[in-house]
């Protein structure tokens, strides 16, 4: 007991120390998760390996985008990220503007060690998105969650057998690597929201109504509106 | 990483879910506004004219993967520096921003007293950005490598450095005098000035973004081409490559202009003006990201004559004529699949691509001088008594002045690039 006691409390200080670009000390750090986020999708999505990916997402209900995901492992393990969700507008493909998240999770067996990834989360249905919505997710029962196919040539077929909620890609240093979601909490950062819109706002006041905005975050949506052949307006 | 969820995991969670509770009652008070804030000054308010260069001046190195060596003699080095110095003080510039001084601090000196010598009165700050293994008050372990941006200005405008902000790379540190590199580091050089007779200050910036493998619309299409006709099947990866030096500066602007409107928002400014060597074209990625933070191309608004190629092989005898018969490691090792004869296709669209001219250096703004009448060249073009510029690349100058005339008695030509992204400022 006490030894869990104390690689629980070690894990907790080395995810704290490891650095993280969305950790809201002010503006800027909230402007460099949107920046990391523009950046980790760009890489997932321009890959030649990613051909599921890149024709799934045009059906995708949203997208959850973690650029920082720390995993730290003494027996006990923890994985600390923070990231972004938007969703898709079945109409025009237009991509919405970002709701900031956090996301916590914990394992235990084998493992020692921390280690850096990138990752995004294709939202694959309805119940999925409407997950994302609420103030707090627990990965559990209920919800499904599938690893997504890597390789060329595969973007057909395969979609029919991935009746998942959500389909996960992670990279580490840029091989492809395996995020495990089951248990992990993601919290919506309402702090976060206040800060980058200048006014208190909720996941469905920014996702659903569209009554929060930034130009800052246009880079951003215009990538993901671009991927997924929608037609970006400069406003 | 082993089973999910146990008890000590539901602990954490727990535990993380009470710190992420407590967290709001910290949060720092809401901004007013997260628009970047200028305060742009009337015209009447600011001199009568005002002028500024952004220039290359070469480092005078042979670059290899892990060394370099001095590509010319010290005299060559020496007379070239007096021909960059004849052509700065024949406008001087109020404010001149440049890239690959070598070495640093000596050089960026050598401006000031050459300068001087003229009877012009600058101030220099600077910031290395390659430095390779080089200890305090010692020699480096790469002899002659030490180099990086410099701004100089008027003495009345009392330039002073704000930071040398890193842009990209992890492995290393430049400082002045020492530091240590195991990759490319790039940084951006910033410093404000006070406009004189006023208390309005600009933020100013050199910088030089990540140079990778470099291609641009003309080489992609030709070699997209091939791949469509089955001819090239690595084609995707190539494109990755070139993809990744494309994102790694998109993220250098990212970090600089963070800083700079974080810096904004803290300190009033007048206005924004940064000049460099950015390595992309205004077809590239890059450039439609530059405009998305709200950046403008001074090239698009100002008045000027003829081409703005400023890496020009088909005009500037200093660019090396071997650079375009070597194709890099990165597209040998992607066509090495393909048929001879597909190999000698594509090596050729390259060598025709590296002899493209190119516009890359670039003077981009927000909110400065902005009723002033703005006129452009291109600048260092003079030559030595044996036809070599003195530099690799050729520079940009702006013009500003209150009395809007000229601007109306020329033109401006149509502006390609001005098409990119209407309606982001």
């Amino acid at each position: 007991m006490r030894a869990a006691c104390c690689a629980v409390i070690l894990l907790v200080v080395l995810i704290g120390l490891a650095p993280s670009p969305g950790v809201a000390e002010d503006l800027s750090d909230l402007q460099e998760l949107v920046d990391e986020a523009r950046l980790t999708f760009e890489h997932f999505v321009r890959h030649p390996d990613l051909d599921w990916l890149r024709s799934h997402l045009k059906g995708a209900k949203g997208l959850l985008i973690l650029p920082a995901v720390t995993k730290a492992g003494y027996v006990v393990g923890a994985t600390h990220a923070t990231g972004l969700f938007l969703v898709r507008d079945d109409e025009t493909n237009r991509w919405s503007e970002p709701a900031f998240y956090r996301a916590v999770g914990g394992s235990v067996g084998i493992q020692i060690g921390i280690a850096r990834s990138e990752a995004v989360v294709l939202v694959m249905t309805e119940r999925g998105k409407q997950s994302l919505l609420s103030s707090t997710l627990i990965f559990g029962p209920g919800l499904t969650v599938a690893v997504g196919p890597f390789g060329r040539s595969i973007s057909g077929g395969i979609s029919s057998s991935l009746a998942a909620d959500f389909v996960t890609y992670s990279s580490s240093r840029g091989a492809m690597a395996s995020l495990t979601l089951g248990g992990t909490v993601v919290v919506v950062r309402d702090d976060a929201h206040a800060l980058y819109y200048g006014k208190p706002v909720t996941p469905p006041d920014i996702l659903v109504a569209g009554t929060a905005h930034n130009w800052y975050s246009a880079r951003l949506r215009k990538a993901l509106t671009r991927a997924t052949g929608g037609q970006w307006e400069d406003r | 990483m082993g089973r999910p969820l146990t008890w000590p995991a539901l602990l954490m969670s727990g535990f993380t879910m009470v710190t992420l509770l407590l967290l709001p009652s910290c949060a720092p008070l809401l901004p007013l506004q997260t628009e970047p804030v200028f305060a742009p000054s009337p015209a009447e308010a600011l001199p009568e004219s005002f002028t500024v260069v952004t220039w290359n001046v070469w480092h005078g190195l042979d670059t290899g993967e892990f060394w370099v060596t001095p590509a010319e003699s010290p005299e060559e080095n020496q007379a070239r520096l007096q021909h960059q110095v004849a052509q700065l003080a024949a406008e001087w510039p109020d404010v001149i921003f440049l890239q690959e001084v070598n070495p640093l601090p000596e050089r960026a000196l050598a401006y000031v007293e050459g300068l001087k010598a003229k009877g012009l009165a600058y101030r220099q700050v600077h910031q290395v950005d390659a430095c390779g293994i080089r200890r305090r008050g010692g020699p480096g372990l790469i002899p002659g490598l030490n180099n990086g941006l410099v701004i100089l200005a008027k003495e009345e405008l009392q330039l002073q450095k704000l930071d040398g902000l890193k842009l990209s790379g992890d492995l290393g540190q430049c400082e002045s005098g020492s530091g240590y590199q195991l990759e490319e580091l790039r940084y951006g050089l910033l410093a404000e000035i006070t406009v004189q007779g006023t208390t309005m200050k600009y933020l100013v910036v050199s910088v030089h973004l990540h140079s990778g493998f470099e291609a641009g619309t003309p080489f992609l299409s030709q070699v997209g081409a091939l791949y469509e006709q089955g001819r090239f099947a690595r084609y995707p990866w190539l494109q990755w490559n070139i993809e990744q030096s494309r994102l790694r500066r998109i993220g250098e602007l990212d970090v600089l202009m963070r800083d700079l409107y974080r810096r904004s928002r803290e300190k009033q400014y007048a206005g924004i003006v940064i000049g460099g060597d950015f390595n992309f074209e205004s077809d590239f990625l890059e450039y439609e990201e530059a405009v998305m933070l709200r950046l403008h191309d001074t090239y698009s608004s100002a008045t000027r004559t003829g081409d703005f190629s400023t890496a020009d092989p088909l005009r500037n005898a200093r660019i090396d004529p071997r650079a375009s018969l070597a194709t890099p490691k990165e597209l040998e090792r992607e066509i090495a699949g393909e048929s001879v004869e597909a190999q000698e296709v594509i090596r050729a669209a390259y060598r025709t691509e590296m002899a493209r001219p190119r516009r890359i250096d670039y003077l981009f703004v927000n909110g400065f001088f902005p009723d002033h009448c703005l006129r452009q060249e291109l600048f260092g073009t003079g030559t030595n008594a044996a036809g070599f510029p003195a530099s690799d690349h050729f520079g940009i100058l702006s013009r500003y002045t209150r009395d809007r005339s000229p601007c109306r008695q020329q033109a401006r030509p149509a502006d390609p690039a001005s098409s990119v992204a209407p309606g982001a400022r």
